[in-house]
């Protein structure tokens, strides 16, 4: 087997794609005509070489161009959000003018609340161990693990969680009023586009994975500076569900409605530490140990 | 006196970049200007820039084309305003490096 055949062999077992493959052969070939005794180094330790370098910056670059397209769309939510209670009286529940709310919005409205929020806690963990990790040349096999699938959840829940627009629009469509509606479909489509377009890469950074080894890291690295000493992931997770009931309920209070305000935060709470629960281990917030 | 490629080790990404700010080189050139720029002192395995230049090239620092020459094809590749801008904190970074090592090993 020549020198040539067998790095490609190498590449291909890494899981570098063909055109990335047949790319660095044309290289190595041209290298090898300009000096056929050129010491090139061993194809397996070469097509690792490839693996960890490209595998890094792709899990990094995978992590930050998800997050700015949830970025995009959670700016163009809250604000068509604001813009539909404001001014139109239309709430998660229904409308403050007795407009009867259909049945069929609310399982999509139950879907998207708890989408919203996985998307921003995966959106925002990716950026944050991306940028962590931003000076890096090559980065751990389970760093690169830990980035794909934050940025692929934040992605597939960032995509679910903008179906919310379009539902409001097809549910209320005299009180929503037209210029809504169409900015509605219009944000709603614009993040969709945004996110696809973020996919391969996602995709991409899922198949070619850096193979160095290294210890994985938990929620309490990626939050690092933040945190004060002696903090574990299950204590950050039980300050967060603190925080929610006290802030929902501070916000029940201010409604004049304290005990929808603190069942609300309750709810909210149980459904974050349920997230921890079932994604703290999936998404890298806490480690087998 | 050749260097061993471990002490090369966080500084190949500034070596590239320095060698390709000058002009635009393909993979061979880039191995060939680093032995001849250090005085044949950078004797690394030539493989292992190849590697370096496709993620410096990934994290657009590094951009490049296919040009042809002698009937064959070659990656071309030049540095970015981006990698520019790396380079200059590279060699501000080295600076600090090398001084503070001077200073306590002389």
């Amino acid at each position: 087997m020549s020198y040539l055949n067998e790095l490609e062999s190498e590449l291909s077992a890494t899981g570098i794609p063909a055109r990335r493959r047949r790319r660095i052969l044309a290289e190595f070939a041209d290298h090898l005509h300009e000096n056929p005794n050129a010491e090139l180094g061993a194809p397996r330790e070469l097509a690792r070489q490839f693996a960890d370098e490209l595998g890094t910056s792709l899990a990094r670059k995978a992590a930050f161009r998800a997050f700015g397209a949830l970025a995009f769309a959670g700016v163009g939510l809250v604000a068509m959000f604001l813009a539909v209670g404001r001014w139109r009286g239309v709430t998660l529940y229904g409308t403050h003018r007795h407009v009867a709310t259909p049945t069929w919005t609310l399982p999509i409205m139950l879907i998207t609340a708890l989408a919203a929020q996985v998307a921003l806690v995966a959106g925002t963990l990716a950026l944050l161990r991306a940028w962590r990790l931003r000076h890096e040349r090559v980065i751990s096999h389970s760093d690169a693990v830990v980035l794909a699938r934050r940025s692929a959840v934040g992605l597939l829940c960032g995509a679910v969680t903008m179906a919310a627009l379009p539902a409001i629009a097809l549910a209320f469509p005299h009180t929503t009023g037209h210029t809504w509606t169409i900015f509605a479909w219009v944000v709603a489509a614009v993040a969709a586009i945004l996110m696809a377009c973020v996919a391969p890469t996602v995709l991409e950074s899922a198949r070619l994975r850096p193979a160095s080894s290294g210890e994985p890291a938990d929620l309490t690295a990626d939050l690092g500076p933040w945190l004060p000493s002696g903090m574990t992931p299950t204590r950050c997770a039980l300050l967060l569900t603190a925080a929610i009931v006290v802030v929902l309920g501070l916000q029940g209070v201010i409604a004049s409605d304290p005990y929808d305000g603190i069942a609300r935060g309750l709810l909210d709470a149980a459904a974050c530490m349920t997230g921890f629960i079932v994604l703290g281990r999936y998404l890298g917030l806490r480690t087998a140990s | 006196m050749s260097m061993r490629p471990e002490e090369l080790k966080g500084h190949l990404d500034g070596l590239i970049l320095a060698v390709v700010a000058l002009e635009p080189l393909h993979g061979y050139a880039v191995i060939e200007q680093l032995k001849a720029r250090s005085g044949g002192a950078l004797a690394l395995p030539e493989g292992t820039v190849y590697p370096a230049l496709h993620r410096l090239e990934a994290d657009g620092l590094l951009e490049s084309a296919w040009s042809t020459a002698s009937g064959r094809r070659r990656r071309v590749y030049r540095i970015t305003r981006r990698g520019e801008k790396e380079l200059g904190a590279s060699r501000k970074r080295w600076r600090v490096f090398a001084g503070t090592i001077e200073a306590v090993l002389a």
